[in-house]
């Protein structure tokens, strides 16, 4: 049974870091926390939903394409709204962002509709491994494999490159950054963008796991953000490491109390970290 | 090779610096000192237009810098050492050093090499994440950051600022080894006794303006220099 949830924890942890890694540059690097991470996630399934179903699309392509769209989403925000507060205060951009939840959300349910959606009608039975101690789904080891992927994949870019270093070093210190030479409103771009890429990512995969619903980002909003937290704000890696934590603690905790309770276990990891060490597991001093 | 003219600057609606001309020419160390609050780093700011330029202007190797996009400056060897927060303190040694050549990654190793011949200790320390170190491995990174570019002329804002003191004369030491390959420095200094001895020229500033302007010796032995600014 533990090993059963612990391994459901991995999963749903990996979906939870590809959210928070955009979530946590994006927090570093403009100083706000970006309230309309989960509705981007719901749109970027939604849009794999249009490519998959609606228009046939084989799964892959879908995937793409969905996060393409979702990344122009991203920076299309970012132009029209984020852009135009850069020197309020942080909580009106915030406050801001939830305006633009809204919106996004409130336009899947013109498009899509409130009804569940599905990528596959169709029963999978899960593979049995180890006697029944533990079952995994086909579509399980396809999301673990491609989170995995993509986070070797931003591991790699953030790393190696040159932007992918920049956009570390802006999330360190903007000012010095920028008297550094670096091209910062560029750089801020290719974060939306490919905060836009990783968010459609998790939308997906987690509408592949169980199914598609117009509030399925929000209500992963809260873990996304115990998981920035827990890591330490702007510190990617700290993401990574805080979304496996929280989705496998939510997961085990169902051992002990009730599955009601899995969002009050985030809440409470995020409340614990920011009183015991707000600086976070990875982040800087603050 | 810079020429202040006349330049006013501050922080949106507040002027801090009154009218001040100032010059560096090639090769030149010069040190601009002067109690707490005088403008001192908002002058050295005004260069790199990291404050608001109310009126006056920068002109470097012949060109107006208040219109300069930063890359640019950077281009023509103008760099800046910040007081504070000048590394990143997340990434690695040898990657702070890797962003100071953002703009320009030519022959990257040799003058890497130059860094870590100038500051042995960062040699060991390449992997290790800047914020790890000490305080005056730090200014080593700040300091190695900003001459990836190979600059021509160095912006230093008080560069021994919180160092221990067998730091401080290490770091001053070092400025002046940059100095001898060929660097002009433009440094705002605390220990300004120890700043003039080393300076081929000086301006001492109080509010906003600048009260003299002498060599360093020149200043270091003018009486009221020193009552009214050095401590006796």
């Amino acid at each position: 049974m533990a090993l059963q949830l612990f391994l459901n924890g991995v999963i749903l942890g990996s979906i939870i870091a590809l959210g928070a890694i955009g979530l946590s540059l994006i927090y570093g690097i403009l100083k706000f926390g970006h309230f309309a991470h989960g509705d981007l996630m719901t749109l970027g399934a939604y849009f794999a939903f249009l490519f998959k179903v609606q228009l046939g699309l084989p799964f892959w392509l879908a995937f793409v394409l969905a996060a393409a769209l979702t990344a122009g989403a991203a920076i299309l925000l970012n132009l029209i709204l984020y852009r135009h507060l850069k020197k309020r205060d942080s909580v009106i951009v915030m406050i801001s962002s939830v305006g633009a939840a809204l919106i996004i959300r409130n336009l899947v349910l013109l498009f899509w509709g409130p009804q569940n959606k599905f990528y596959e009608k169709a029963i999978q039975m899960p593979i049995v491994l180890g006697d029944g101690l533990l079952r995994i789904k086909e579509n399980q080891i396809i999301i673990l494999v491609l989170a995995l992927t993509l986070v070797i994949a931003v591991h790699l870019f953030l790393s190696k490159t040159k932007l992918g270093k920049a956009m570390r070093a802006m999330s360190d210190n903007i000012d010095l950054a920028q008297i550094t030479g670096i091209n910062t409103e560029r750089v801020i771009i290719w974060t939306w963008a490919m905060s836009g890429v990783l968010t459609a990512a998790a939308g997906i995969l987690l509408a592949f796991d169980t199914h598609l619903t117009p509030v399925m980002g929000w209500n992963l909003l809260l873990p996304l953000f115990a998981a920035v937290i827990l890591g330490g704000i702007g510190s990617p890696y700290g993401a990574m490491f805080g979304g496996l934590v929280i989705g496998i603690s939510q997961e085990m905790s169902t051992l002990i109390i009730s599955a009601a309770y899995k969002p009050a276990v985030a809440f409470t990891i995020m409340i614990l970290m920011l009183i015991i060490k707000p600086s976070g597991l990875m982040g800087k001093k603050v | 090779m810079l020429r202040i003219n006349d330049i006013y600057s501050g922080y949106g609606e507040i002027e801090i610096i009154h009218g001040i001309t100032l010059n560096v020419e090639q090769g030149e160390i010069v040190s601009i000192v002067g109690p707490n609050g005088s403008g001192k780093s908002t002058l050295l700011k005004s260069i790199f237009s990291l404050v608001d330029i109310m009126g006056g202007e920068i002109n470097y190797l012949g060109s107006d810098l208040t219109k300069a996009a930063t890359d640019q400056m950077i281009k023509k060897g103008l760099s800046f050492v910040p007081q504070t927060d000048n590394i990143f303190p997340t990434l690695t040694v040898a990657e702070n050093l890797e962003l100071g050549a953002y703009v320009s990654r030519k022959n990257l190793s040799d003058r890497f090499d130059l860094i870590y011949n100038l500051f042995p200790p960062l040699v060991e320390k390449r992997k290790k994440k800047a914020g790890t170190l000490s305080g005056g491995q730090r200014q080593m990174v700040a300091f190695g950051r900003a001459l990836v570019m190979e600059p021509k002329l160095l912006l230093l804002d008080e560069p021994t600022a919180g160092l221990a003191p067998m730091f401080i004369d290490l770091i001053l030491e070092k400025v002046e080894e940059i100095n001898k390959t060929g660097v002009s420095i433009l440094m705002v200094e605390q220990n300004a006794k120890k700043a003039l001895a080393m300076s081929d020229r000086g301006y001492v500033l109080a509010a906003g303006e600048k009260k003299y302007e002498d060599s360093g010796r020149g200043l270091l032995e003018n009486k009221e220099v020193a009552q009214l600014f050095l401590g006796g």
